[in-house]
């Protein structure tokens, strides 16, 4: 699990009622995570880095990363890599940095020593541009003077500064999900001679954590601070049980920090409902209708690319807009009341309001009604039309759903069937036809806590009659085995396993690396690799044999491949003529299009051919389109039709 | 394609004979014009370029180019060639029998002469036709047939005919009937099947959504016998059809939108060293229908078309315009606004060449359905023109279907368009050989949820009893050959998507009779009655047992939600109701939005809050006791919400705040204080919310309406103190722990909120 991933490091996700969408499906709710970074800045971080330390912060390959000689700039970085994944992955959280053991003080009780640098916000690009100035190696220290004054000070009260932490907290414009604290320190017992203050901090430790508060700890080892101990203080701000103790000091403290070092291009999603509905297996004969509730997810659905806005010039502002409708000829601004919707069949405008256009698409309340079962076979490679769901039981609405769903899933899986439902996802949407297809967990045989898939099913959406289009069939010859087994062996040698994650999406990764870039005012933009793009020098080393193979067994000695577009015509007069020059020359195009006249085949010739003839014999067309052309050449040909 | 349309001359018999029919029973005349219209709805719906001519014989009157004193009398040209038109539809809405018989000969003659007359010297034509509608009950002279006959087949003229009975089969058994014509549906030309889908059988298969009562069986007279062996001759010779009513009414009730021509995007496949030029081909896609775009237009004079205006604001106080110079390009970078310019902007682009480049190969059984992104399927074939590679291809193919592998595709449409990765799954039938096309997602595009193991509870393990039960379920409800003659039930191919259906039929009653109600029909479950029927019956008992063996109890939390939802929510069951006590009839309206609530007013007089004067009509509304007091109060809050959301600016604030006035006024002098406070409280955490209406807040604020309180109501529960504290505190999340004012209900005012 991630540090960005909002479930981290606790029993996150249990305000999964606040996260459930209402009844109609609509999601309205937004939540937001809270992550405050609380930094001591006691002299020790200034000094360089334990040897544990360097080696972690230098282990990634980011060259910026080895300048970073003190505890302050790495914890600096790994607040900039904060901000800077968060914005990729989910702009809307807020995050906020205090500082304690400063010699300026700046918050809103004016305690000593601890210092606001950011307050509970979005993250923006200034912010990351600051935390920059403050890792890097020429610059920190000015800055940091600057802002915080040039000493350092052990007279802070880590209760005043958990305080702070909790004041922004709930100061917070925003209903925040969960509320985090990482707590950057190389004092494993900050308040060692000071008793009343210890024991004031752990008591706010515990008001925190009943307020909902997670505090996260991330020790700084330096070369005077060389071990963390746990057990010493933090076991109780962090409330860990014995156990749990012994692992963390079994650690090694560089674990948590890399990860947050570590810069992460992927988009957050959070758990959460598309919408829960009823799932409708009939009516018993007493009339009570027989239904359990589901959740619906949505599993797979495209990533969006950051949109593009609008700003003003002069401002460099957010504008938005404003959508009137108004009379063309009085320019009146018109109310809803005021429009009505009109198609218009064959010159006629036939109208409705905008209520039976809802009533018109509404056949069902939303929920599953089922038909039948099906084999799984029934499901055909093409029957496939939009983006599918997964559902789970919901055992909120309806208690007893997910026995029963349990036993659905259980005998669909055994019997190789999937149900066939009718389902309605919103109110005015109209149903299709979808395919509940069984899935049973899999775990990776290799590591059992890592689970591939979930069980439940699978929503799939069938297509309607309307949906399916009718081709041409193409009953080509057929290959003969032994040269089939050719192209098995470069399938075979070309085989890999596809996992869904594998492929990163090129457009999007470039386009957030170069807003990325443009907001931090960087000359390049990072690195990205395609993996999209077969590498070809490979595949012919693995396959070329094979390849050159294939192309003595069907194309002829000086066939070059996927070149030349050549129409039907040309063909024929390739493999007569001896001239290999693809360009035709003017003689033939008469001869073609003359012929082609004359035997009624004008039509199949392309219009750049047909202009092409129509300008060398000066001939006007009436238009521009294809039969207007042909028209003027069976004029002047004098073709009778 | 220059030969893309159809002529078709539709001939009708209006004779005494087609107007005769059993009592309680539609006479063929009848069944002929619902045949008719059908059709050239269809047309008109699928905006068809083929050309429609309407003839009537037995007519009063006379109308037609050959007619003379004493030939081809009381043939009446109604409706001269031209593609399909609402006048041609009234035409055929007049057709009223005639008292004058005339000669089906004739009439083919005047029909085919008619064809030939009107569309001479035009070209485009792919096909000439004559629809011949008759009961061959009115007596004609044959002399001429053969040379009339081959005189049709010489200007390649192809007669349909379409009655209640061609004589051999009988009619009743529809079975046999459908088996032996099924030949004759499989034409594709058949002037019905202008779309050329393969429905035939689904189309005879399926009961019809229009009940006509057909006549009972009548022994035929020996002149209709005569006249169906000549027409007969005439259908067989021309290579036409013969229809019945049934079979005819069986096609046409399935509505067809546009046909799509199938055209193909080409690509140049590669794999490692191998280039191959291929075609995809849309399989499957979401069928919109172009008709059915709506235009916005003005209520008081629909042929005003409404035009959008969509101008840039300051996202500020001073709410200023902004010109389109004015403006650039951005993106957010967190908070921070990133001006782009143009040519960055395209600098910014990932570039890419157009491409469909097999990244790999990878076993079928990993390419979970699940995982399928995007809205169509494609199919992918060899571009016929180059053969070497076109065989290539087919080896590939052949291949992959036996080694049960798939292809892992890099594809892009162009230079502009973002690269997207798919797959190919060969596909191989005995007369067709392809590969399938879909899209799959990327990394960023999956969402790792993850879902406990259902077993990992006792209580969701259901019991050998219950399995066995649900096993029962699953072989009574089994549908894989549960249709006629032990074909699959529901299969894709056979169902149409009623929404279209039942579009088009809206479309069509609201056309020919713009004062009535929709019929709302069309569902699946309609269009597949029978079906459902034999499976519920089938199931039923199972149904029974599952439901004695599966406990199943509803929390009534949903019906909460559909409390709240009844208070402010939505209006639907205020508009339902006044709708209904207008028309006194049951309609199924389901409306949510302004626009609904509006259109409701407008046909409503004064049954609903208008928003002209709203504070008026809700005095009014009140005071007339109907719709009860608590619905007007709905109305008036709905409409309250909308002003404020549809204000531009604050320009509706103080009618708005009038409003709201007026609301607690009326709750005070009504009793009924809970009401009111419902309603200022949601309105503040609406103001809470980001994108509310704070500036409205502080307007309530300033104008000191606060909740009402116990001191001057002894209904309400809120104490004056809790009433002050309430307006004074800010709208930020400190009201959602503040409870004392909401009181119990605060629950409901969760649920609430989350549907505004």
């Amino acid at each position: 699990m991630s540090l960005l991933d909002q479930n981290w490091g606790g029993s996150g996700g249990g305000d999964e009622d606040a996260l459930d969408d209402n009844q109609q499906g609509r999601q309205i709710l937004t939540s937001r995570d809270g992550t405050l970074m609380l930094i001591e800045c006691a002299s020790e971080m200034f000094e360089s880095l334990a040897n544990a330390m360097n080696t972690a912060s230098s282990n990634s390959d980011d060259d910026d990363d080895r300048e970073l000689t003190t505890g302050f700039q790495v914890v600096m970085r790994a607040c900039q890599r904060f901000y800077q994944s968060k914005i990729i992955s989910n702009d809307k959280d807020l995050s906020g940095i205090i500082l304690y053991g400063t010699e300026k003080n700046k918050n809103a009780f004016d305690f000593n020593h601890i210092y606001i640098l950011h307050e509970l916000a979005q993250p923006s690009a200034e912010r990351i541009i600051q935390l920059e100035n403050l890792s890097k190696k020429d610059t920190f220290q000015k800055t940091y003077k600057d802002l915080f004054g040039s000493t350092q000070s052990k007279g802070y009260s880590l209760n005043e500064a958990l305080w702070t932490c909790s004041n922004l907290f709930s100061n917070s414009p925003q209903r925040l999900t969960i509320k985090r604290v990482f707590i950057f320190t190389c004092n494993d017992q900050p308040h060692a001679s000071n008793l009343t203050l210890e024991r004031q901090a752990k008591q706010r430790a515990k008001d925190l954590n009943d307020v909902g508060i997670q505090v996260e700890v991330f020790p700084i080892l330096t070369e005077t601070r060389t071990t963390f101990d746990y057990k010493k203080f933090f076991q109780d701000v962090l409330m860990l049980s014995d156990d749990e103790l012994e692992l963390r000091n079994s650690q090694a403290p560089t674990g948590r920090l890399n990860e947050l070092l570590k810069l992460v291009y992927s988009k957050e999603h959070k758990k959460r409902a598309y919408c829960t509905v009823p799932f409708s297996l009939g009516t018993a004969s007493d009339g009570t209708p027989l239904q359990l509730s589901v959740s619906v997810f949505n599993m797979v659905r495209p990533c969006t690319k950051p949109s593009k806005i609008k700003l003003d010039m002069k401002t460099n502002m957010e504008t938005k807009t404003v959508t009137k409708h108004y009379l063309p000829e009085t320019a009146e601004i018109l109310m809803p009341s005021d429009i009505q919707y009109g198609i218009d069949v064959s010159n006629r405008r036939v109208l409705f309001d905008g209520d039976e256009i809802k009533a018109i698409k509404k056949f069902s309340d939303p929920g599953f009604e089922i038909l039948g079962f099906k084999n799984l076979s029934c499901l055909l490679p093409h029957h496939y039309v939009k983006p599918g769901h997964f559902i789970y039981p919901d055992e909120k609405y309806v208690e007893g759903s997910a026995c029963l769903f349990n036993a659905l899933l259980k005998k669909c899986l055994e019997k190789q069937m999937f149900i066939l439902c009718q389902f309605t996802a919103r109110r005015s949407t109209p149903p299709r036809l979808v395919a509940l297809i069984p899935q049973a967990e899999e775990v990776n045989k290799k590591d059992p806590s890592d689970r591939i898939a979930s069980n439940g099913f699978h929503v799939h959406y069938l297509p309607y009659a309307d949906d399916i289009r009718t081709l041409p069939k193409n009953d080509v010859a057929r290959v003969p085995d032994e040269q089939v087994d050719v192209f098995k062996n470069v399938i075979r040698n070309l085989k890999f396993k596809y996992r869904s994650d594998k492929f990163e999406n090129p457009a999007l990764q470039t386009l957030w690396r170069n807003i990325e870039a443009a907001a931090l005012n960087k000359d390049k933009p990072e690195e990205f690799v395609d993996l999209t793009i077969p590498n070809e020098e490979n595949q012919n080393e693995k396959v070329g044999s094979y390849i050159t193979e294939i192309k003595q067994m069907f194309f002829p000695p000086d066939y070059v491949m996927g070149v030349t577009k050549r129409s039907s015509t040309k063909r024929k007069a390739d493999s007569a003529a001896t001239s290999s020059s693809t360009k035709r020359s003017k003689s033939d195009e008469n001869v073609d299009v003359e012929a082609a006249a004359r035997n009624n085949l004008l039509p199949k010739l392309t219009v750049p051919i047909l202009k092409d003839y129509c300008k060398e014999k000066n001939l006007k067309a009436t238009g521009t389109k294809k039969q207007d052309l042909i028209d003027a050449i069976e004029q002047y040909l004098s073709i009778a039709t | 394609m220059a030969a893309n349309k159809e002529a078709l001359a539709l001939v009708v018999d209006i004779g005494v004979g087609m107007s005769q029919a059993a009592p309680g029973f539609d006479t063929p005349l009848q069944i002929t014009s619902d045949i008719l219209q059908m059709i050239v709805q269809r047309k008109m719906f699928q905006q068809s370029k083929d050309e429609l001519a309407l003839i009537l014989y037995g007519a009063d009157d006379t109308n037609n180019e050959l007619a003379d004193d004493d030939n081809y009398q009381n043939i009446n040209v109604a409706f001269a060639l031209a593609p399909a038109n609402w006048h041609l539809f009234e035409e055929i809405q007049k057709i009223r029998p005639g008292n004058s018989p005339a000669d089906l000969v004739d009439a083919v003659v005047v029909a085919a002469d008619h064809l030939r007359r009107e569309t001479e010297g035009k070209r485009g034509y792919a096909a000439k036709r004559i629809l011949l509608f008759t009961n061959a009950a009115t007596p004609f002279s044959d002399n001429n047939l053969q040379v009339i006959v081959d005189s049709l087949r010489q200007q390649d003229i192809i007669v349909d005919a379409i009655g209640p009975t061609w004589g051999q089969q009988d009619e009743g058994n529809e079975d046999a009937a459908d088996g032996d014509d099924g030949h004759q549906n499989n034409q594709p030309g058949s002037p019905m099947q202008t779309n050329g889908h393969d429905q035939e059988e689904s189309a005879s298969a399926r009961p019809t959504t229009n009940n006509h009562h057909q006549s009972p069986k009548k022994p035929l007279t020996p002149q209709q016998k005569t006249g169906i062996r000549v027409i007969s001759d005439i259908v067989n010779t021309t290579e036409g059809s013969l229809f019945t009513f049934r079979e005819a009414l069986g096609i046409l009730s399935v509505h067809q939108s546009k046909s799509v021509k199938p055209t193909a995007t080409k690509y140049v496949m590669q794999l490692a060293d191998l280039k191959l030029h291929i075609c995809t081909y849309i399989q499957v896609k979401d069928n919109k229908p172009g008709i059915f775009r709506l235009k916005k237009v003005y209520a008081r004079d629909p042929t005003t078309e409404i035009k959008v205006d969509r101008s840039r604001y300051t996202r500020d106080e001073q709410d200023e315009e902004i010109e389109k110079e004015e403006l650039t390009d951005g993106f957010r970078y967190g908070t921070t606004f990133v001006p782009i310019t143009k040519e960055t902007l395209e600098d910014m682009k990932y570039q890419s060449e157009k491409c469909f480049s097999i990244i790999g190969f990878s076993d079928a059984n990993m390419m979970r359905r699940s995982l399928y992104l995007g809205d169509t399927v494609y199919e992918v074939i060899a571009e016929p023109a180059y053969e070497e590679e076109a065989q290539t291809f087919t080896g590939l193919v052949q291949a992959m279907y036996e080694t049960n592998s798939v292809a892992i595709v890099r594809k892009c449409f162009s230079e502009r368009s973002s690269p997207e990765l798919g797959f190919l799954r060969p596909h191989i039938a005995h007369d067709h050989i392809c590969m399938y096309y879909v899209k799959l997602p990327f990394a960023e595009d999956v969402r790792g949820f993850d879902f406990d193991n259902l077993d990992a509870i006792k209580r969701n393990q259901p019991s050998e009893e219950q399995l066995k039960t649900i096993d029962n379920l699953i072989t009574t409800m089994d549908l894989t050959h549960a249709d006629q003659g032990g074909e699959e039930a529901f299969q894709p191919e056979l169902i149409s998507n009623p929404y279209i259906q039942r579009m088009f039929q809206s479309i069509a009653r609201r056309a020919i009779s713009p004062e009535e109600p929709l019929a709302l029909t069309n569902t699946v479950m309609e269009m597949n009655d029978a079906l459902i029927r034999s499976i519920a019956a089938r199931s039923k008992r199972t149904i029974d047992e599952i439901h004695d063996q599966f406990v199943l109890r509803d929390t009534n939390r949903r019906q909460k939600i559909t409390t709240g939802d009844a208070l402010f929510g939505s209006n639907d069951i205020s508009t339902k109701k006044a709708r209904h006590e207008e028309n006194g009839e049951e309609t199924t309206i389901d409306s949510t939005s302004f626009e609904a609530q509006a259109a409701a007013k407008k046909k409503a007089a004064l049954k609903t809050v208008g928003t002209v004067t709203p504070a008026e009509d809700f005095k009014i509304l009140v005071e007339q006791g109907s719709p009860s007091f608590s619905d007007v109060c709905k109305q008036m809050c709905t409409l309250i919400i909308d002003l404020i959301n549809n204000s531009h600016g604050d320009s509706l604030f103080d009618k708005a705040l009038q409003c709201v006035q007026c609301l607690r006024e009326t709750c005070l002098a009504k009793l009924e204080p809970k009401l009111f406070n419902d309603f200022e409280t949601l309105l503040k955490r609406k103001a809470a919310d980001v994108d509310g209406r704070k500036d409205f807040w502080k307007k309530i604020v300033d104008e000191k309406i606060s909740l009402i309180t116990s001191e001057e109501c002894i209904e309400s529960n809120v104490i004056p103190v809790e009433a002050k504290k309430f307006l004074e505190e800010e709208t930020a999340n400190e009201v959602m722990n503040n409870t004392s004012t909401v009181g119990d209900q605060d629950e409901n005012e969760e649920d609430l909120f989350d549907l505004i």
